[in-house]
């Protein structure tokens, strides 16, 4: 899978694709993981264009998330359509990540 | 009433088909955007359980999902020859850090109504959603 990234501040900001499902959830895995190997590695995901994702999409996420945070980094989400919200909330996972409404404050967050 | 069909080989890559499909059906049935996103992340995780599950990630072995719409509520049917599996009542509680196990809890919290059963070597599932 090939995901859209820049680095801003020293955070990597990565686009999601329009559905995370099952058949991508491995490459999906792998290259998300890649950008967790450096020292408090800090992501910011753009869930904007994201209409879709599966529990397997979620464990990818999650996966990624704890990668992170073992290397003292964060993942921030932003730009979560309402239905993806809802599947977040309904899974207490919006208990788990950084949520933010746009880019900016996802960058403010992980740079605080 | 109308029951359209769609067959679907048993490989992790035919949920984007599957999707591509139900989402019109699902629409022209009468669900509004929420309601199609919810019904319709029950029926991939119904989907990944064949493939996941019952099939052990096998392709070449068929699935069958089928929309059937009515005045009240909208009805989806997934089928497969998987060997018989008789889902659990409750969802296992996973935690919400927990990595995986939530295809199960999706099911049972966006459906009206969820029913297993096995019969001339096709386990089918069916799922309703209140219009």
């Amino acid at each position: 899978m090939t995901l859209q990234h820049h680095t801003q501040d020293n955070i990597d900001v990565i686009t999601m694709p329009e559905r995370i499902l099952m058949a991508d959830a491995r490459s999906a895995r792998n290259t998300l993981k890649t950008f967790t190997k450096r020292k408090r590695p800090l992501l910011a995901l753009d869930l904007g264009a994201t209409r879709f994702i599966d529990s397997s999409g979620l464990a990818v996420l999650v996966s990624v998330l704890q990668a992170s945070r073992r290397n003292s980094g964060e993942v921030c989400l932003f730009g979560m359509q309402e239905t993806v919200r809802a599947l977040f909330e309904l899974t207490r996972l919006d208990t788990v990540f950084p949520i933010e409404q746009n880019g900016t404050a996802a960058i403010r967050r992980l740079s605080a | 009433m109308s029951m359209p069909c769609l067959k679907l080989d048993s490989r992790a890559e035919e949920a984007e088909r599957l999707l591509t499909w139900l989402e019109p059906e699902l629409r022209s049935a009468g669900l509004d955007d929420m309601q199609c996103f919810q019904f319709g992340c029950t029926v991939v995780e119904l989907v990944n359980n064949s493939i996941e599950h019952g099939y052990e990630e096998q392709a070449g072995n068929p699935i069958e999902v089928r929309v059937i719409a009515a005045d009240d509520a909208v009805t989806v049917e997934v089928r497969d020859r998987a060997p018989r599996f008789d889902p659990p009542a409750l969802a296992a509680s996973a935690g919400p850090e927990a990595v995986s196990g939530r295809g199960y809890g999706i099911i049972l919290a966006w459906s009206d109504s969820f029913e297993a059963g096995y019969s001339e070597n096709w386990n089918h599932y069916r799922v309703s959603r209140r219009l």
